[in-house]
């Protein structure tokens, strides 16, 4: 018998532990569900903005995988849900990043190559470390990892077949650190505006007297608003 | 030329539509684009779609016009809020972020995005764009006017007149005395999502009974002036608009349901869902009755347009048709806040001078869709595609066998409802067909009903009354003459949401229900509209491919090119 290497049994055991409460993996799984909901709705509007017939339709089949990849993800978070005694999590919703439009097609296919490549990784890892301790989660991650693998390959073979490869692989890896960089500014930003908000406190109970008293609530039929 | 362009969005459901000279060119949900349900961006897609319908660049417009006051709104949420202090002070800054971070600004980034000249983009009041869809809209040359949302800057619910190309408020009841809050409120308690689940709680109502309503009009008192108001503190003051409701609610009708439990109407803890369902429902259509008598009062018009989110309520409205003061009710497709873009854009042309819009006599303003591009994809999908000589008669003699077929024509509809140009049709004689629907196809509560099309000029065999302005729209429903011939149609409560269907507004459709006809059928099908679960109605061939592929539907009809799927039979 093999024995692993160290690295790999320390980030198996990491990953145990990241996922020993069911009630968050079931919302780590729905926050997936909703991932792969908003890669179906950027692959659908490359499928449309896309004028080549067969890579939109490419497109079109990996969107729909990851429909079904999310219907995976949202159902395991519902059960994992109720095992742990919790309310069903809330459907899954997505937003688009438009990174088609965003990134032009070589970016486009340079981000999800790589997505699924780190997919394809994150996954293996995730399921041989919760074999034991939750193998349903870990059969669904293994489920889906034949088709994380064809996604990355057939993104990175379009990407090299556009000439672009590597260069649109490290413009795209440095817009993904941008992007990360601003999302991380606006996390900061929040606190730091509750803080100042909550800083206010004075003047805005002041101000909560005045709009109580020159702006009451008013009920019942209110004359024409001012142009 | 005179380009005017309206737009809504920022919250939810954003569109665009686009005048030229005065006569709508073109109108687009921004969700059909960016394939986001109920899309609370700002349209600039939707506009550059309407820009390139009528071949013209931004430079080329006008005027812009925005669907509401955004400097106005900042005041309603800073003073509402401080109104509430010590409580729901999150609540507020949140608020406050996001009217001083993006929405104040609105008017720059719509001048930025669509690289318009800053002064040529204004904006009207939220209840005027309300106001302005539904009459402008309207075939009406004199009506009352009804507008009843969530909130617009600090009106819930307006009264007003209008006279050829003039509007004038009336009257109006503000924030927190809110219909619509209030049942977006039971929505959410209900467990279905706000903005966007609201017709459940309708389509639920039908199984319940109003034996909560003692309950409700705890959380609500209507007066006799057609005014009322709303116990906000159960609600939590609506300073949450994304959960909608507070430990009042649920202090009244006990713990909400939490979202995504599958329904089952057999079990009691349902069935008093329902219940509650038809009490806030019962509850709607008396205010909205209240209101209408109000309306009528004020103005003494004959007619009345409806418009706001309360005005997709087509039972309430056709409850309104049939015991209110006014003979005439016209409600625009897309009553809701996308219809502000509309409303919108028509004030700014009446405003330029280029006279009143035409009546809005049929939705096709949308996009169109191309066969061409949907042959090339399903040959690239190794899909077997054929062009047909008569794509009506395919679609009938497919309805006649049981199948269902998805049927996508022409321009794609502007409004919640797909009326024929973007739909799903089956048969309504298939006992069956309702639950296969709901549960393999649009995976959806087993409650939901779903509507038929009927042509013009046979619906008064199959449904009471005759067509009128509410029919062609999907706004209303009426009582179906003989359910048993036509239960996949027909509501638990002996209803149909129906559309009545002529050439002029929905070519394709007609020609297929007369086809049905001419086979012996009856000139009726199930109508509902084509997209999956969650998912904003198809708009182009990609997307009407990407059905295909996703949902088991034997076939897709895009123009004259039938697309079927390997081993699709009939359901």
């Amino acid at each position: 018998m093999t024995r692993r290497p160290l690295s790999r049994r320390a980030s198996e055991g990491f990953t145990r532990i990241l996922w020993r409460s069911k009630a968050r993996n079931a919302a780590r799984l729905r926050a997936w569900a909703c991932a792969e909901e908003g890669s179906r709705i950027d692959l659908m509007l490359a499928a449309n903005a896309c004028p080549d017939p067969d890579r939109a339709a490419a497109y079109l089949r990996h969107a729909h995988d990851e429909a079904r990849h999310t219907r995976m993800f949202a159902a395991r978070a519902r059960a994992l849900a109720a095992e742990a005694g919790r309310p069903p999590p809330p459907p899954v919703h997505a937003d688009t990043d438009d990174l088609y439009r965003r990134l032009g097609e070589a970016g486009f296919l340079a981000f999800v190559a790589d997505g699924e490549a780190r997919a394809l990784v994150g996954f293996r890892r995730t399921a041989a470390a919760l074999a034991d301790a939750d193998p349903r989660t870990a059969a669904t991650l293994r489920a889906l990892i034949p088709d994380e693998a064809h996604h990355a390959a057939y993104t990175r073979a379009l990407l090299h077949q556009t000439g672009a490869g590597p260069g649109a692989l490290r413009r795209v890896r440095a817009w993904s650190l941008w992007r990360g960089w601003l999302r991380l500014g606006r996390r900061l930003t929040r606190p730091l505006f509750l803080a100042l908000f909550a800083a206010l406190a004075p003047l805005l109970a002041l101000s909560a007297l005045w709009a109580r008293a020159a702006r009451p609530a008013r009920s019942g039929w209110q004359p024409p608003e001012a142009p | 030329m005179s380009a005017v362009l309206g737009l809504s969005g920022g919250y939810h459901d954003a569109a665009a539509a686009l005048f030229v000279d005065g006569a709508l060119v073109a109108a687009i949900h921004e969700e059909r684009l960016s394939r986001v349900k109920h899309d609370p961006g700002l349209p600039f897609r939707a506009a550059r779609a309407c820009l390139d319908l009528a071949g013209l660049r931004a430079a080329d417009l006008e005027r812009v016009t925005f669907y509401e006051d955004p400097y106005a709104k900042l005041e309603r949420v800073l003073v509402h809020g401080l109104r509430g202090l010590p409580g729901g002070w999150r609540s507020l800054a949140r608020g406050l972020e996001v009217q001083l971070g993006q929405k104040l600004f609105v008017l720059d980034r719509i001048a930025g995005q669509l690289g318009v000249d800053r002064r040529r983009v204004g904006f009207v009041r939220h209840h005027e764009s309300h106001a302005a869809s539904a009459f402008f809209a309207s075939p009406f040359e004199r009506a009352a006017v009804l507008t009843i949302d969530g909130v617009g800057e600090w009106t819930t619910t307006a009264l007003w007149m209008g006279d050829g190309e003039r509007l004038t408020q009336r009257s109006h009841l503000e924030l927190p005395h809110s219909l619509g809050l209030l049942y977006a409120g039971i929505t959410a308690w209900l467990g279905f999502p706000i903005n966007g689940g609201e017709h459940r709680v309708m389509g639920l109502a039908a199984h319940g009974r109003p034996t909560r309503r003692a309950a409700l009009d705890r959380l609500a008192t209507l007066h006799p002036d057609g005014a009322f108001t709303v116990d906000a503190a159960a609600f939590d003051h609506f300073r949450d608009l994304t959960r909608g409701f507070g430990p009042g609610v649920e202090a009244l009708l006990g713990p909400a349901r939490p979202p995504g439990r599958p329904w089952d109407l057999s079990d009691p803890a349902d069935r008093d869902r329902a219940d509650v369902a038809a009490s806030v429902q019962q509850l709607t259509e008396d205010a909205v009755l209240g209101l209408a008598h109000a309306a009528h009062a004020a103005t003494g018009c004959e007619a009345l347009c409806l418009a706001g989110g309360v005005a997709l309520n087509c039972v309430a409205v056709s409850r309104l048709a049939a015991e209110g003061p006014f003979r005439e009710v016209f409600v625009q497709p897309a009553a809701g806040d996308a219809g502000g873009a509309w409303g919108a854009g028509a004030l700014a042309a009446v405003e330029a001078g280029d006279g009143r819009p035409a009546p809005l006599t049929h939705a096709r303003w949308g996009r169109p869709v191309d066969p061409a591009r949907a042959a090339a994809l399903a040959s690239a999908l190794g899909l077997p595609a054929r062009r047909v000589d008569d794509p009506a008669r395919e679609a009938a003699r497919r309805l006649s066998q049981g199948q269902v077929v998805a049927l996508c024509a022409g321009r794609a509809e502007w409004g919640p409802r797909a009326l024929g140009q973007r739909s799903l049709l089956a048969p309504a004689t298939d006992p069956a067909m309702p639950d296969h629907l709901n549960r393999v196809v649009k995976l959806r509560e087993p409650f939901r009903p779903f509507a038929p099309a009927v042509l013009a000029s046979h619906a008064s065999a199959h449904f009471d009354g005759a067509p009128d302005h509410l029919t062609p729209f999907m706004t209303t429903t009426r009582r179906v003459r003989d359910p048993t011939a036509l239960p996949a149609i027909t509501h638990v409560d002996g209803t149909a949401r129906l559309q009545t269907v002529t050439a002029p507004a929905a070519p394709t459709l007609h020609a297929t229900l007369s086809a049905l006809h001419a086979a012996g059928g009856p000139p009726l099908a199930l109508l509902t509209s084509l997209n999956g679960p969650g998912e904003p109605i198809v708009d182009s061939a990609a997307d009407a491919l990407a059905f295909l592929v996703e949902r088991p539907v034997p076939a897709l009809l895009v123009g004259d090119l039938l697309i079927t799927r390997p081993g699709g039979g009939p359901p």
